[in-house]
C-alpha cells in the first residue's frame, strides 16, 4: 500500500478515537498488511507536519503517550466564543501542589504539607475531584499513609507526552548547584569562624 | 513602621503560607537566600504577623509555628557554639534555607505548568460538551454542609455592599423562619437557596435563615441538591 494511503488511514484512526491514540493501537489495526520498511512513527510525523501550515486550525499533538488532534493554542480565544464548558481555573496553590506531586510522586500528604509549609488537605481534595491526581497506594510507614500520583488526565490537561516530558526546570539544576554551594558553605563556615577568632585574638 | 505597613498592604492575601511570606520578604529586601540575616528577617516576619493581627485577619497556625522556628534559629545563632570539632559546625539556618529553596523550586514548576497549553483553556479537542441545561435528575449532586456555607458566604458578601442604616431589629425566631420557609416551599415544592433572602436582608436575617435550613435538613423535612458543581443550591420538600 502506498504511503499516502497509510497516512490517510492513520489520520482517520486518530480522528475517530476519543482519547489520545497510542502508536501500538495503530500498529494493531495495520498489522493485517505488510508494511515492509515503513515505520508508523515516521508516517505519524509526516501527518503531523501536514498540519503545521498557517491555514490549518488544528494540530496533531503527542499527549499522554498517544496522538490527538487539538485546536491550535493561538486560536483559543475564537474557540472559547463557542460557549463551551470551561472547567474552572486551577488556583495558584492548586497548581503549586500539583507540581510538587508531579515531580515527587508517589508522595504522601505529610510530605506535601512539609514542602508547602501549610496544610494541603483542601487542595488535594480539589485535585482529586478534578481527577488530576489519584491515590496510588500506601506507604510502608507507621499509619500507612496514602500516597498520591498524577493521572492520565493530568497529562492530557497539561499537554504532556508523558511524565518525563515535564520541563526539566533550570531551577532543578540550580537547586543541585545550590545544594553543592550549601555543602561548600558548610565546610567554609568553620574556617570563617576560625578566622574571626584569630582576628579578635590578634587585636588583643 | 508606617512605611512597612504600607508596603505590606498591597500583598496581603497573596501569601499561601509562611514559606511564601518568607520568600517575599527575602526578595523584597534583596537578601541572599543562602545567607539570610535571621534577626532582620525575624523582625520583618513578626511585624507582618502583628499587622495581620491588627487587621483582625485570622492567620493559619503554620504562620505562628514559623515565627517560633525563626526565633529558635535566632537564639541558636546568638549562643556561641563551642566549636570543639570544626568539621561539625552546623548552620542553624540550613534546614530553613533548604526548605525555602525547595518551595521556590516547586512554585516555579507550578508557574511553568500553568504556562503550558492547557486543555479547554488554550487548546480544545473535538466533541466538547455544550453547556449542560438539563433537568435530568441524575445530574443532581448532593450538596453538603460546606456547599451551604459557601452559598451563605455569598449572600453575606452580597448583603455587605448595601447602605448602612440603623433601625430597630425586628426579631424573627428560627421557629418562625422555619414556618416561612416551609410555607414558601410547599407551594413551589422546590426553591433556590439564594432566593430565600432579599438582597437588602440583615445579617441577623441571614443567620436565622441558615439556622432554620440546617434545622430542617437535620429533621429531614428538606433535602438540598446542587445540579452542577458551584451551581445554585436547591431545596426540596422531602417525600
Amino acid at each position: 500500500m502506498e504511503k499516502e494511503k497509510l497516512i490517510a488511514i492513520i489520520e482517520a484512526l486518530i480522528f475517530a478515537s476519543d482519547r489520545p491514540l497510542k502508536i501500538k493501537y495503530i500498529e494493531q489495526v495495520l498489522s493485517i498488511i505488510d508494511l515492509g520498511e515503513i515505520k508508523i512513527d515516521g508516517l505519524v510525523e509526516e501527518l503531523r507536519t501536514n498540519y503545521s501550515p498557517e491555514n490549518r486550525g488544528i494540530e496533531l499533538v503527542e499527549v499522554a503517550e498517544g496522538w490527538q488532534f487539538r485546536t491550535k493554542s493561538q486560536l483559543s480565544e475564537w474557540v472559547k466564543r463557542l460557549n463551551i464548558v470551561k472547567p474552572s481555573k486551577l488556583s495558584v496553590p492548586a497548581t503549586e501542589t500539583l507540581s510538587i506531586i508531579a515531580y515527587r510522586q508517589p508522595i504522601t500528604r505529610a510530605e506535601i504539607d512539609y514542602v508547602r509549609g501549610v496544610d494541603s488537605g483542601g487542595v488535594i481534595k480539589t485535585l482529586l475531584d478534578r481527577r488530576l491526581i489519584k491515590i496510588v497506594g500506601k506507604k510502608e510507614l507507621p499509619g500507612r499513609p496514602l500516597v498520591y500520583g498524577t493521572t492520565q488526565e493530568f497529562l492530557e490537561v497539561f499537554s504532556l507526552k508523558d511524565i518525563s516530558a515535564l520541563p526539566n526546570l533550570q531551577d532543578l539544576k540550580q537547586m543541585s548547584s545550590a545544594e553543592e554551594e550549601l555543602e561548600k558553605n558548610q565546610t567554609v563556615l568553620p574556617l570563617e569562624t576560625a578566622g574571626l577568632l584569630n582576628e579578635s585574638g590578634d587585636e588583643e | 513602621m508606617t512605611l512597612v505597613q504600607e508596603n505590606y498592604k498591597v500583598k496581603l492575601e497573596v501569601f499561601e503560607g509562611p514559606l511564601d511570606l518568607l520568600l517575599f520578604l527575602i526578595r523584597k529586601n534583596e537578601l541572599d537566600i543562602y545567607d539570610v540575616p535571621i534577626s532582620f528577617i525575624t523582625e520583618q516576619y513578626i511585624a507582618y504577623l502583628n499587622l495581620m493581627h491588627e487587621l483582625d485577619v485570622e492567620l493559619a497556625s503554620e504562620f505562628l509555628v514559623m515565627a517560633a522556628t525563626l526565633l529558635e534559629i535566632k537564639a541558636r545563632m546568638l549562643i556561641p557554639t563551642p566549636v570543639e570539632n570544626e568539621e561539625e559546625f552546623y548552620d542553624p539556618r540550613l534546614e530553613l534555607t533548604n526548605r525555602l529553596l525547595e518551595y521556590q523550586r516547586y512554585k516555579d514548576a507550578g508557574i511553568q505548568l500553568n504556562n503550558r497549553d492547557i486543555l479547554y483553556r488554550d487548546t480544545f479537542i473535538k466533541g466538547i460538551q455544550e453547556e449542560i441545561q438539563s433537568d435530568d435528575a441524575s445530574l443532581n449532586i448532593e450538596a453538603d454542609v460546606y456547599d451551604l456555607f459557601v452559598a451563605f458566604k455569598a449572600i453575606l458578601d452580597r448583603a455587605k455592599g448595601g447602605k448602612i442604616a440603623y433601625m430597630t431589629v425586628e426579631k424573627v425566631s428560627v421557629a418562625q423562619r422555619i414556618n416561612d420557609i416551609m410555607e414558601r416551599i410547599s407551594i413551589a415544592k422546590s426553591i433556590v437557596f439564594g432566593t430565600l433572602l432579599p438582597e437588602d436582608c440583615t445579617r441577623m436575617d441571614i443567620v436565622i435563615t441558615i439556622l432554620a435550613i440546617l434545622e430542617l435538613l437535620r429533621l429531614r423535612m428538606l433535602r438540598c441538591e446542587q445540579r452542577q458543581p458551584f451551581g445554585e443550591i436547591w431545596l426540596y420538600v422531602s417525600e
